[in-house]
């Protein structure tokens, strides 16, 4: 009886509250929606510019920032990059205000540059492994840091995460150059060749070093069968006694 | 793809032809009230202004004023330029009375000019002003045998070379 007295006292009340309750939930639901769609269309917009979002298995954790998968080769890089594909010297100025001119092409070095901001949050780990002096690549024989210009950039910022043993250039021009997408992003010029290598996005140093090994490996590989396509073509096939000269082959 | 690279700061200006590189540093000031003693300078207490360095190889980030540190790993083929500006103080003196930016021969460098003698490397080094500014130039090849054909390499470089007034 008391539960009956309750229901037929409250009914107009409980009725209100549960359809204020309806409309908020269908108000929620569109707001999840929108964000859900706004977060797939940024996913999107990342995964158009090579960078993907997920596990970090170098760290071994899941994080929040961009995790990009790959260092494409030279001949993959122009879909991922604004850049002209060609190696341009670098010309800007130095966090503390002087001048700096880098060569890259018909010079006997490897040089990695690594496009750095102050600001985001993945390139931090890298401005730290670099004043750590972490071992360049086997591939590499300098690497140049390029930053946004003065007027882009915070000098003063940049002189507290500079390392010594790295040059830091800072050129808005070099980053049109190279159609740099995303920071942190790395391009890898072949001084003696001038050519680019390879290069794309990365979140930490481990993944770089072994993202170049993969590709190192490719080109070896490449290489390899070039040859083999050369040596065939010129009728030589495997253990073709003229491929050891001064072996006695049976 | 230009066939120079442009180096400018502190009032210097370089064409940097194709392969070559440079970086223009102001030198630290004056540490803890005491002046920085400076080689070949007129006066010791006077303290240092901008420095040039610029190569036709790569540069270590990690260098001494006078290019040790860079030094050490030239090839036979490797030159060295390094402008070291003075005070104002100097220009006028007589260690700095030489005008405009030297034309170097084959016949001043030697050796022993070295700030630190390195097998095989010859060095210069001179000094002038220029606009009413006072430089030491030292100039480093990487081999002393090689000096004929390096040292015009080394002028047309010191001849793209522009000083603004100070």
């Amino acid at each position: 009886m008391a539960g009956r007295k309750l229901d037929a006292g409250t009914s107009p009340i409980v009725t209100a509250v549960v359809a204020v309750l309806a409309i908020v939930v269908v108000l929620l639901s569109v707001l999840v929606a929108g964000l859900l769609r706004s977060h797939a269309e940024m996913l999107r917009a990342f995964n158009e510019l090579g960078v993907t979002f997920g596990h970090d298995g170098a760290e071994g954790q899941t994080t929040s920032v961009p995790a990009p998968t790959r260092v494409p080769h030279a001949s993959e890089r122009v879909t991922h990059s604004t850049g002209d594909g060609t190696v341009h010297d670098l010309a800007g100025t130095t966090p503390n205000g002087g001048g700096l001119a880098v060569a890259l092409s018909g010079r006997n070095e490897r040089t990695l540059l690594a496009f750095l901001t102050s600001g985001c949050l993945t390139c931090k780990g890298f401005w730290d492994a670099f004043r750590n002096d972490a071992a360049l690549p086997r591939s590499v024989d300098r690497l140049v840091i390029v930053t946004r210009s003065l007027d882009e950039e915070s000098p003063s910022a940049l002189i507290n995460l500079a390392p010594a043993r790295h040059a830091v250039v800072m050129s808005s021009q070099a980053w049109d150059d190279y159609g740099v997408p995303v920071s942190p992003y790395f391009v890898l010029v072949d001084g003696p060749s001038g050519t680019i290598d390879g290069e794309g996005a990365a979140s930490t140093w481990a993944q770089v070093g072994s993202l170049l090994s993969r590709a190192e490996a490719d080109q070896e590989l490449a290489n390899e069968r070039r040859i083999d396509d050369d040596l065939l073509r010129a009728g030589i096939e495997p253990n073709d006694p003229r491929l050891f000269p001064g072996e006695d082959i049976r | 793809m230009s066939n120079t690279t442009p180096l400018q700061a502190g009032g210097v200006g370089i064409s940097l032809p194709r392969g070559w590189e440079g970086e223009i540093y102001n030198r630290a000031p004056v540490v803890d009230g005491k002046s920085l003693q400076t080689p070949g300078a007129a006066n010791p207490d006077e303290v240092a202004r901008n420095v040039i360095h610029v190569a036709n190889f790569a540069l270590p980030a990690e260098r001494g004023d006078f290019g040790s540190g860079a030094v050490e790993i030239m090839n036979s083929g490797a030159i060295l330029i390094v402008l070291f500006e003075h005070g104002p103080e100097s220009v006028g003196t007589p260690l700095f009375a030489r005008t405009g930016i030297p034309v170097l021969t084959p016949g001043e460098f030697d050796p022993q000019q070295m700030q630190r003698t390195l097998s095989g490397q010859s060095g210069r080094q001179i000094f002038f002003n220029a606009n009413g500014r006072a430089f030491c130039l030292y100039v480093v090849l990487g081999s002393h045998r090689q000096r004929e054909t390096l040292v015009p390499i080394v002028n047309e470089v010191l001849q793209a070379i522009e000083i603004e007034p100070a």
